[in-house]
């Protein structure tokens, strides 16, 4: 079993929208989505990881995916954000300011930040 | 991709594969597919021409296949299967009986070997199919085949 450390906690229920975050800006080769968000400092991910994930975000409708024919190798697959990303994303990014503006505050009254 | 590079591609793969055992069976295609494409994708062009070992590069980036398979349970929802049991007394006994078990017990042996290496799930179905179509007889493929079940390759 991988123990449970605390960047696995706080992963839980935000990595997905880094995810979705990342794909706004436009449509992504599933292998260099993966890489970019392994890059993210601090988000501490191995590009491994990120493929059930994205699995589960299709799924759950707020991904498409297609494939493309590449002309120097195998099709690629790339991901795109739907309308329910976006929406999921927009309340999402609402709910993490306010909680993280609080935490932050919390931890300056306790003089640790 | 060379035949050595290839190999460990494939190891990695049915290592993964067997450590999803607990997942349903298309959940776990479809892992194991996703990181087939990316790893074929991956290797496919150039690379960096001063990357010596692209294969590894690529393995250690994608990360440790203990934790994508613990994220994979958890998307599923699941929990992950106890530790698996590598070498216990069915994979010995397999082990034993495929390659001589019809110097025991003619015919028989072996098919009680094939009974115990299907019964296992220390091998994925690629490995088990390739373990019952392994030729039974002479000393220098049971020798081979057993060194291709306990994927030593990987070490080399």
């Amino acid at each position: 079993m991988v123990p449970l450390d605390l960047a696995a906690l706080l992963r839980r229920g935000t990595l997905e929208f880094c995810v979705l975050a990342l794909l706004r800006r436009g449509p992504r080769y599933s292998v260099e989505l993966v890489s970019r968000l392994a890059e993210i400092d601090g988000l501490t991910v191995s590009e491994g990881t990120m493929y059930p994930l994205l699995r589960r975000l299709w799924k759950g409708g707020q991904l498409d995916s297609t494939w493309q024919e590449s002309p120097a190798g195998p099709p690629r697959r790339y991901y795109t954000i739907t309308a329910t990303g976006e929406r999921d994303l927009a309340v999402f990014a609402k709910e993490w300011i306010k909680y993280r503006d609080a935490v932050d505050h919390a931890l300056t009254l306790g003089d640790v930040a | 991709m060379n035949l050595h590079d290839d190999l460990r591609v494939r190891a990695w793969l049915d290592d993964l594969e067997i450590r999803l055992r607990d997942l349903p069976p298309a959940e776990r295609r479809d892992v194991v597919d996703d990181l087939r494409s990316h790893l074929d994708e991956v290797l496919a062009g150039p690379g960096e021409s001063d990357d010596p070992d692209p294969v590894r590069t690529a393995l250690r980036r994608l990360g440790d296949p203990e934790a994508i398979a613990h994220q994979a349970y958890e998307e599923a929802g699941l929990a992950m299967p106890t530790p698996q049991r590598r070498l216990g007394i069915t994979e010995i006994l397999a082990l034993i009986l495929l390659p001589i078990g019809s110097l025991l017990i003619p015919v028989l042996g072996w098919i009680v070997g094939v009974i115990l290496l299907w019964v296992s799930d220390a091998w994925t179905r690629r490995q088990k199919i390739a373990g019952t179509l392994l030729p039974p007889l002479g000393l220098a493929f049971p020798l081979l085949g057993g060194l291709f079940l306990l994927r030593l390759p990987q070490a080399w």
